[in-house]
């Protein structure tokens, strides 16, 4: 197992259309905080795909999951999403069988819903972001602090306004990705967030 | 509630997570161009937004 990089965060998402404002809006939240997104959409070719993930994982100090999505899809034949709460279940039990430090947190939309579809969670805090972007921002300052800078609402806001307006459809046009769900645009949308996160947090540098 | 976990870690430079995701230099250089030239973009438009409040206020004053 890799060392975990102690600024990288595992985004477990839907890779959905409906969904990728929220998915800009995990990308912005964890930029504000100094932290680097990372996505099971990085991972391309090479060895078998489950031995990637929990390197992937393994190379993580915290990891985001959001559970809303866990439904029936659309197209036939009707089946569940299983692969965020199968990620979240090698989360758990990596930390536990390893002792690796690492911090998890569920997001979901509503609070009914994981009692419902995940009741061996109960007894553990999830954030619930009622569904809408700026939920998801404030969660994650819920979930997150740090000593001294502190992302506000309006500069976290901020980002994901500009990840939304202009980066986002600029490095999916040029990349002629067909949206942001894409390994390439997803790397390039990491280091545009970073930048935006350079430039608005105040006091944010190398050794803050 | 869960109490939030603070992150101690110093934060990273633009380059080094160009670095960590694989873009490189050239693009790195390009993003942060179009980046800064749309910061710079809305800067000039919230001053402009200002300045039209500012002279209302003067004008309704």
């Amino acid at each position: 197992m890799p060392h975990a990089e102690r600024d990288s965060a595992f985004l477990n998402i839907p890779y959905d259309p409906d969904y990728e404002d929220h998915f800009l809006a995990y990308i912005a939240g964890v930029a504000a905080y100094g932290l680097d997104p990372r996505a099971t959409l990085e991972l391309t070719s090479g060895e078998r795909r489950l031995d990637r993930i929990c390197k992937l994982i393994s190379a993580c100090r915290y990891s985001f999951h959001d559970l809303s999505f866990v439904e029936l899809d659309r197209t036939p034949p009707p089946t569940p999403r299983f692969n965020m709460p199968f990620e979240l279940g090698l989360v758990i039990g990596w930390q536990n069988a390893a002792s690796s430090g690492h911090d998890w947190f569920v997001f979901e939309s509503s609070r009914h819903r994981i009692q419902k579809s995940l009741s061996d969670l109960n007894g553990t805090d999830a954030f619930i972001y009622g569904s809408t972007v700026d939920g998801i921002l404030r969660e994650i300052r819920n979930a997150l602090s740090r000593h001294g800078v502190q992302p506000t609402a309006a500069q976290m806001m901020n980002i994901l306004d500009e990840l939304i307006e202009n980066s986002a459809p600029s490095i999916v046009r040029a990349t002629g990705a067909s949206s942001v769900f894409e390994a390439r645009p997803f790397s390039e949308i990491a280091v545009a967030a970073r930048r935006y996160a350079e430039v608005w947090v105040p006091g944010l540098s190398r050794n803050s | 509630m869960r109490k939030p976990v603070i992150v101690d870690t110093p934060y990273p430079t633009v380059w080094q997570t160009a670095k960590k995701m694989g873009v490189s230099r050239k693009r790195t250089l390009e993003l942060i161009k179009m980046v800064d030239e749309s910061i710079a973009r809305r800067e000039e438009k919230l001053k402009g937004e200002r300045a039209a409040a500012r002279r209302k206020r003067l004008k309704t004053a």
